[in-house]
């Protein structure tokens, strides 16, 4: 992902975020396809109702944002991400998930998606959180974060200097994991918001950086 | 009962008018002028065995040992194997016909097998410990066998009542086809050395020549009066015939008779033997005979108190001589002692001083008795009836001129006896007045006399008297020795002096002497070194000024030492309180130089034919060694005459294991073993096991002397002493090797011994391969156990993940349809009462997906550890303070230990947890909540503090039920729970998860 805030602000200004689904319940593709595209901003450019549908036919028609059911049928939704991010790499993912799980969401985030959804999620909240990611805000819950947190813990000196996390990102993912919310973060370390959501994209981005590695390895030896 | 008889070859005259009943009574030795010959023949001593010692039967009729070195002892009432201690009958399953029956004739066999001879029931054979019986169906004529002989061809002839019959390469001939031997009683075989067998028969005799041709070559005897018992050729060349009417011996081819007279007791010979040693013994109705040095002379076995009859002669390989007659089993084994008493002719027992004049007249000195003079076999007395002052002699000494010193008990009377035995006891004045233990006439002619209290000394007729006084090491004077540079050495109760001309040097223990008593003084023979025996310190040696001493823990027999003589082989001899032993001289070098780790005694006890033990060292001399190369010692009952050219026993004994007893029961029996290589299976679990075993040395059983060891279990040899069993307890099951070596009378070991290989059997849970099936059994069991379980849990769990992810996919995918569907009708709904019902619907089924979610969550055996407790407990408190303006702070380590939390622990805490922030945000008024998870003091705890009102209020949760609640949740998991007011305000909820933590 290189989202980059300016190019995402003046896609948005221009033209509508061009959003597709991969959501094997029909009624829910569906219905959750005509919210998107009745919002304003937002066009539903294509529906598919598996991952091998989607990484077969994505690049005829590249969207900006792409929301993946994290419980696909065969190829699950992680797997799914992972071929995807591999195919396109700027593709901005949103999990959708029914429940906190939280081991199949941190790995889709760190297959290389950029958040997640609760399918419960009130529908102007799916679309407001469409619009952050789009922006380049990534949100991160305490619960990920502290995964995240013993991901890299784990990972630890193995990696060369470039993919650890700096201190200011470290400060901000142990307080992200103890629950503290983003804006006692920004007062506590004397930092605006969008310093902290930068903090957080960053952290996303070496997560990413760190699968996709692995991803295309992978994907290579097949 | 030991007897010990000397044998009266030159002089029969005295013997049969001694009393007899003496003999009953114990020991009785015989006197002849034998004692004094210089060429005397070989002395025996006699053991009688009957019924009460383990004999069958007293009437023995046949005697053979067997190359394994038992003696087969056949009487009339059945067959034992003996060992020289104990009879073992034959019963045996496979010869039932040997038992209790009459054994008629043995032969032992070079190849070692035994040939059994029973009235009317043929031979039997025993080899290798199994039984053959041949009887008449087998080729065997004769079933009534009356004598066996093994020819040097390795064949048997048989002789029996009607004829002759030989067995040889397993098959048997008759020598019945002459006249001579059709129905004729054959009593006795006797082979020559040409090969020519000679049979004694009822009608005469008989001979077989090598090529089986029967002849009638009598040697002219004509007729014989009466039935011929037996025939033997001695070494001389003379023909003998034993015959109910008398003993006939062809000597340069003319016969003369021996009728029954003095040295043959009865006409009726029955047996003829020519022992290894060249003499003569004929057996007969009424008595022993002895031909020896060309004179024959009976030898009365009544005398040991058992009826004269003799059935049979046999020499066994020790040279004992083995007679069996009616009155029970006699070994006559060469006497190496000789004790006269009073019954010989002393005048008392208690002898206490012996010496041997010039004229070769034994002299004993007795206490209370007087003197007895022995010459020529003639005992004379002098007593206080003939010429001494009295009875109570202590010490002797022949002086220069002939006459004889005797020194007396109590007031010390010296009595000199000249020839004609008139004493002219000198009355000297100035003479202590003490008990004369000892007096020498020095080779200065001065007369040195000891006594009790001093020294005398008449030098020129002039009396000296030295004590401890002036200069003597002691007052007590015992021993008197001049050695041959002339030192006169004084032994005294104090320590041992020497003359110096004018007085008296000394040596003492201070100088190294073992004890200060002096008893005994010897110079060696060979090198001048000074041999001193003492009262309590063994034996000194005084070796150029040096002294060394061997006492019994250099492996002496006694510490006391009377007396000290030196045989003409180099051994010193040496009496003491418990009988007398020789060491040879060699030894003591040896030991000196380290070469021997031990002295070692030979020892000469009871068992040895003495009557008693207690030798005297009361006076000297207290030994003498006379010009026979006798040695001669005084005791308490009689004075002891020793063969110093005893031949000792050199044969090794044969070492037999006897039987095995386990547990009481007799397992095996030794002499009757099968095989000798094979294992003996003692069966599992038995406790005691007792192996008894034997040493086949017959000439005196009771000092033969074992070791054994069982290999693994004895780390070393065990002396067993003079024991002929070993006991083990409890052996550890495994395969052992039990050996066993044994030494003769004399101390000669068979180093080889015998052994025995024994496997005692483990029960079958102690084996190995029982183990290994057990261990096998127990994995595959645990395995199938724990498979099963596994299977079982994996089931169950398959079927909570499929639970789970249904709920997740079908119930959870409608779940949220609803959701969005009445998102939709909300948003749709204009306001209005019906909007409200919307919005509720909208909420609950939001509730309900969450609620959904921790079900699935629960439910989900994946999610079984703390990591995932803990992640979406804090997750869900997350969630659950969002909006509510508590803020919600979490603690929690890193990296938390990876371990399974259950299903329904989970469940359990994570309800705790959830009432526990339902409390505090409900209750509680706080506005911040802190939930850590730590491990304190090894346990893992949930800690969720607020701010609040705290506990004490009572306001945190009214009703009590949540508490309760969260308190039985906690148990239910073997966990903890505490509530606590902090001192801040505020309450502390601790949760105590089960089990030890570590981080």
């Amino acid at each position: 992902m290189s989202a980059n805030p300016q190019h995402s602000k003046k896609q948005s200004m221009d033209k509508p975020i061009k959003v597709s689904l991969i959501e094997d319940d029909d009624w829910i593709r569906d219905n959750l396809a005509a919210q998107i595209a009745k919002r304003e901003g937002f066009a539903c450019a294509r529906c598919y109702s598996s991952g091998e549908q989607a990484l077969s036919e994505i690049l005829k028609d590249v969207p900006d944002v792409l929301l993946v059911d994290i419980n696909l049928p065969k190829m699950n939704g992680i797997e799914c991400v992972r071929k995807l991010k591999t195919l396109i790499p700027d593709v901005l993912i949103l999990m959708l998930t029914a429940y906190e799980d939280s081991d199949k969401i941190f790995k889709s985030l760190v297959a290389g998606a950029s958040g997640y959804l609760l399918k419960r999620t009130p529908q102007d909240e799916i679309i407001q959180a469409i619009a952050d990611v789009h922006r380049g805000s990534s949100p991160m819950t305490g619960h990920i974060a502290r995964k995240v947190v013993q991901y890299f813990h784990q990972r630890g000196a193995a990696e060369n200097e470039i993919e650890k996390l700096s201190n200011r990102e470290r400060e901000v993912l142990d307080r992200l994991a103890e629950g503290v919310p983003y804006k006692e973060i920004a007062d506590n370390l004397s930092l605006s918001i969008d310093t902290v959501r930068m903090h957080i994209k960053g952290i996303y981005s070496k997560l990413h950086v760190h699968s996709r590695g692995e991803a295309v390895a992978k994907y290579l030896l097949k | 009962m030991y007897l010990s008889e000397s044998q009266t070859g030159c002089f029969p005259r005295r013997l049969a008018s001694l009393p007899w009943f003496f003999c009953l009574i114990g020991l009785l030795s015989c006197l002849s002028e034998s004692l004094v010959c210089s060429a005397s023949p070989v002395r025996y001593d006699i053991r009688v065995w009957q019924t009460d010692e383990g004999l069958p039967q007293n009437s023995v009729h046949a005697i053979a040992q067997t190359a394994s070195g038992f003696l087969w002892v056949g009487t009339r009432e059945g067959l034992a194997r003996f060992d020289g201690v104990r009879f073992t009958m034959v019963d045996d399953l496979a010869a039932p016909h040997l038992k209790q029956t009459w054994i008629t004739a043995l032969c032992a066999m070079r190849d070692g097998s035994l040939w059994i001879a029973s009235e009317s029931n043929g031979l039997t054979r025993l080899q290798d410990g199994v039984f053959r019986h041949y009887r008449k169906a087998e080729e065997l004529a004769e079933t009534q066998i009356q004598c066996l002989l093994e020819s040097r061809d390795g064949g048997l002839w048989i002789g029996g009542e009607t004829g002759l019959t030989r067995f040889k390469d397993g098959r048997f001939t008759v020598f019945s086809g002459s006249d001579l031997l059709r129905n004729n009683s054959v009593k006795g075989l006797f082979e020559e050395l040409d090969g020519i067998l000679r049979v004694a028969t009822v009608t005469g005799l008989v001979s077989v020549n090598a090529d089986g041709v029967v002849s009638t070559n009598n040697f002219g005897i004509g007729p014989v009066a009466g039935v011929l018992k037996s025939v033997c050729r001695d070494r001389q060349g003379r023909l003998w015939l034993g015959a109910t009417d008398g003993l006939m011996c062809l000597v340069n081819g003319k016969w003369g008779s021996y009728a029954a007279n003095k040295s043959l007791p009865e006409k009726i010979t029955t047996v003829i033997h020519e022992d290894r040693a060249g003499q003569l013994w004929i057996g007969s109705y009424a008595g022993l005979s002895r031909r020896v040095n060309g004179i024959l002379s009976p030898w009365w076995l009544n005398k040991a108190g058992v009826d004269d009859l003799v059935n049979t002669i046999y020499e066994d390989r020790e040279q004992n001589l083995w007679i069996g007659g009616r009155d029970g089993l006699c070994r006559l084994s060469p006497a190496r002692l000789v004790t006269l008493t009073k019954q010989d002719g002393l005048n008392a027992n208690n002898v206490v001083s012996v010496l041997e004049d010039r004229e070769g007249a034994m002299w004993f000195g007795t206490w209370d008795g007087g003197l007895t003079r022995l010459k020529g076999g003639q005992f004379t007395a002098i007593t206080s009836t003939n010429g001494l002052t009295h009875d109570r002699v202590l010490s002797l000494h022949e002086n220069r001129d002939g006459s004889l010193y005797v020194g007396m008990d109590f007031l010390g009377v010296l009595n000199r006896l000249r020839a004609g035995f008139s004493n002219d006891f000198p009355r000297q004045s100035g003479l202590l007045n003490a008990a004369i233990r000892v007096i020498h006439e020095s080779a200065d002619g001065a007369l040195w006399i000891g006594t009790g209290k001093g020294l005398n000394v008449i030098r020129n007729g002039q009396v000296a008297t030295f004590s401890a006084m002036n200069g003597l090491a002691g007052n007590g004077v015992t021993a008197i020795y001049e050695d041959r540079k002339k030192n006169l050495w004084i032994g005294t109760d104090g320590g041992l002096s020497r003359w110096t001309g004018g007085g008296f040097t000394n040596l003492t223990v201070k100088d190294g002497l073992s004890r200060n008593y002096v008893n005994a003084l010897h110079e060696d023979s060979v090198t001048d070194e000074l041999w001193v025996g003492t009262k309590g310190g063994g034996l000194n040696r005084i070796k150029a000024g040096r002294i060394t001493s061997y006492t019994t823990r250099q492996g002496l027999f006694n510490d006391d030492v009377y007396e000290i003589l030196e045989d003409d082989s180099g051994h010193l001899w040496m009496s003491c309180r418990r009988g007398i032993f020789r060491v040879s001289r060699s030894q003591f070098d040896a030991f000196d130089q380290g070469k021997l780790g031990r002295l070692s005694c030979t020892t000469f006890g009871r068992e040895d034919g003495l009557a008693t033990v207690q030798f005297n060292g009361v006076a000297k001399p207290a030994g003498w060694k006379s010009r026979d190369g006798r040695l001669w010692f005084p005791t308490i009952r009689g004075v002891v005459a020793v063969e110093s050219r005893i031949k000792l026993n050199e044969l090794p004994p044969l070492v037999s294991v006897e039987e095995v007893v386990v547990d009481g029961q007799v397992l095996q029996s030794g002499g009757l073993m099968k095989s000798e290589s094979s294992v003996l299976d003692i069966s599992p679990g038995s406790g005691r096991v007792e192996i008894h075993y034997t040493a086949l040395s017959l000439q005196a059983p009771e000092k033969n002397r074992f070791k054994y060891q069982m290999e693994g279990v004895d780390a070393d040899w065990v002396d067993a002493g003079h024991r002929r069993v070993a006991y083990y307890n409890n052996v550890v099951p495994g395969r052992y090797r039990f050996r066993v070596i044994a030494s003769n009378n004399d101390g000669v070991w068979n180093e080889t011994g015998a052994q025995l290989d024994i496997h005692m059997q483990p029960h079958y849970w102690q084996t190995w391969w029982f183990r290994i099936v057990i261990v096998v059994m127990v994995v595959v069991l645990v395995g199938a156990f724990y498979r099963a379980r596994v299977a079982r849990l994996r089931a169950l769990a398959d079927l909570r993940i499929r639970i789970a992810q249904d709920l997740h996919d079908d119930v959870g995918s409608r779940l949220t349809r609803v959701a969005m569907v009445t998102e939709l009708a909300e948003r749709e709904t204009p306001a209005g009462p019906g909007k409200s019902h919307i919005q509720n619907i909208a909420s609950t089924v939001r509730d309900i997906t969450r609620a959904m979610d921790e079900i699935v969550w629960t439910i989900n055996p994946r999610n079984d550890s703390l990591e995932n407790l803990a992640n979406y407990t804090f997750h869900y408190a997350q969630e659950y303070f969002q909006d509510t303006g508590v803020r919600c702070r979490l603690d929690l380590p890193h990296d938390l230990p990876d371990r399974r939390v259950t299903t329904e622990e989970r469940h359990n805490l994570f309800m705790a947890v959830k009432e526990a922030l339902n409390n505090v945000l409900k209750h509680a008024g706080a506005t911040e909540v802190r939930i850590a998870l730590a491990i304190v003091d090894g346990r893992m705890m949930i800690v969720i503090t607020d701010n609040g009102r705290g506990v004490d209020k009572g306001l945190s949760d009214p009703t009590g039920d949540g508490m309760l609640n969260m308190k039985q949740r906690l148990e239910t998991i073997g966990g903890k729970f505490d509530l606590e007011s902090n001192p801040s305000g505020g309450t502390t909820v601790k949760m105590r998860l089960p089990g030890r933590w570590s981080a």
